[in-house]
């Protein structure tokens, strides 16, 4: 009978335990399965090789878009510029990555260009349209070409295109994604989580 | 004889700079024209390529009546549009257009990232960030009005 009211004491010290213990919730859509991330492997925007794999111990944050892309590309990447800036140190285990969707127009040079001016330690990655294909899908991404009218635009054409952004954990896995114009603080939060 | 003609070249000629001195104000004053349209807190994104895209974002209310922002010109690219991105289920899409956008009698037309934009295609300069180009827009009824843009990293 005395040791009764001791179990549920110890019971409930467990369970207060076992709650704090609760997983972290990530923000975005986090994955309900985790994956590996998928494999990318292209060219730097200096001319170095790029592997996603060589990133491995580094949380990271992974974009798909292209550079003339005007408003939701550069709008993400000024976004993560202030995010790798508020990151204070860790920002040295953090990797932020934007993918080419538009390899045709986007050369290494044209990257090398673009992608340093918001951050030189950005990688900006140029993957060839066949290699680019299986990435897609890996990754759920959309990334269309969409021929204008002559008589509508001088554009030529654009690049419809998911605009998600991907959290990758330091042991190379797809942990969540952000739509576009999440919250970075909160981006931030997650990126800390994974970097404890 | 003489000298009554030259009194009365300058005449005219000061009258000439009174009247280009009124006429300029519109295109010239960048904020707050004498037109109905008022421009706020306008901004671009980088973009360093010559021959790249660039976007420019600002709010646009009208003072009288409703405005129609029809078409603009900037020394920065070769060709000026108004484009929209539409977010369609996470895919964001951009289209040209030719309309251009209304400004509501009593409201704001906001041109923002991931919405509607003033769209340069093929820079002549790159745009970097700390700079500031120059952009002319034409509205229906209020005419031209020209608008610093600050280029934002």
């Amino acid at each position: 009978m005395v040791r009764h009211p001791k179990s549920v004491a110890l019971l409930l010290v467990l369970l207060v335990l076992l709650s704090g213990c609760s997983q972290y919730r990530f923000h975005g859509i986090p994955y309900e399965h985790r994956m590996a991330a998928p494999a990318i492997i292209g060219q730097n925007h200096d001319g170095s090789p790029f592997d996603l794999a060589a990133l491995r111990g580094k949380a990271v944050l992974l974009f798909f878009g292209y550079t003339s892309c005007p408003d939701v590309c550069p709008t993400t990447l000024a976004e993560m510029r202030v995010l790798y800036a508020n990151l204070g140190e860790r920002a040295t285990n953090t990797a932020v990555v934007f993918v080419s969707v538009d390899p045709e127009r986007d050369t290494v040079s044209r990257l090398g260009e673009y992608v340093p001016l918001f951050n030189p330690n950005f990688y900006g990655v140029h993957v060839s349209d066949e290699q680019l294909a299986p990435i897609k899908s890996a990754y759920g991404v959309v990334a269309e070409k969409v021929y204008y009218k002559p008589e509508d635009t001088a554009a030529g054409y654009s690049v419809d295109h998911t605009a998600r952004l991907y959290l990758i954990s330091p042991a190379s896995q797809l942990i969540t994604s952000y739509p576009y114009g999440s919250d970075i603080t909160k981006i931030q939060k997650d990126v800390e989580f994974l970097l404890k | 004889m003489h000298v009554s003609a030259h009194c009365r070249l300058a005449f005219v000629m000061s009258i000439v700079v009174l009247l280009a001195g009124c006429t300029a104000i519109p295109g010239a004053n960048s904020t707050q024209p004498a037109s109905g349209v008022t421009v706020s807190e306008p901004f671009a994104r980088p973009s360093p390529s010559e021959g790249g895209n660039g976007g420019a974002f600002m709010t646009i209310t009208s003072r009288g009546g409703a405005d129609r922002l029809v078409g603009a010109s900037s020394a920065w690219a070769q060709t000026v549009e108004l484009h929209e991105t539409i977010n369609d289920g996470g895919v964001m899409k951009m289209r040209p257009v030719p309309a251009g956008f209304e400004v509501p009698a009593s409201g704001a037309l906001e041109l923002k990232p991931g919405g509607k934009h003033v769209m340069l295609i093929g820079l002549t300069k790159p745009m970097v960030g700390g700079e500031e180009i120059e952009i002319t827009l034409r509205f229906e009824k209020s005419g031209e009005v020209t608008v610093k843009v600050p280029v934002r990293q």
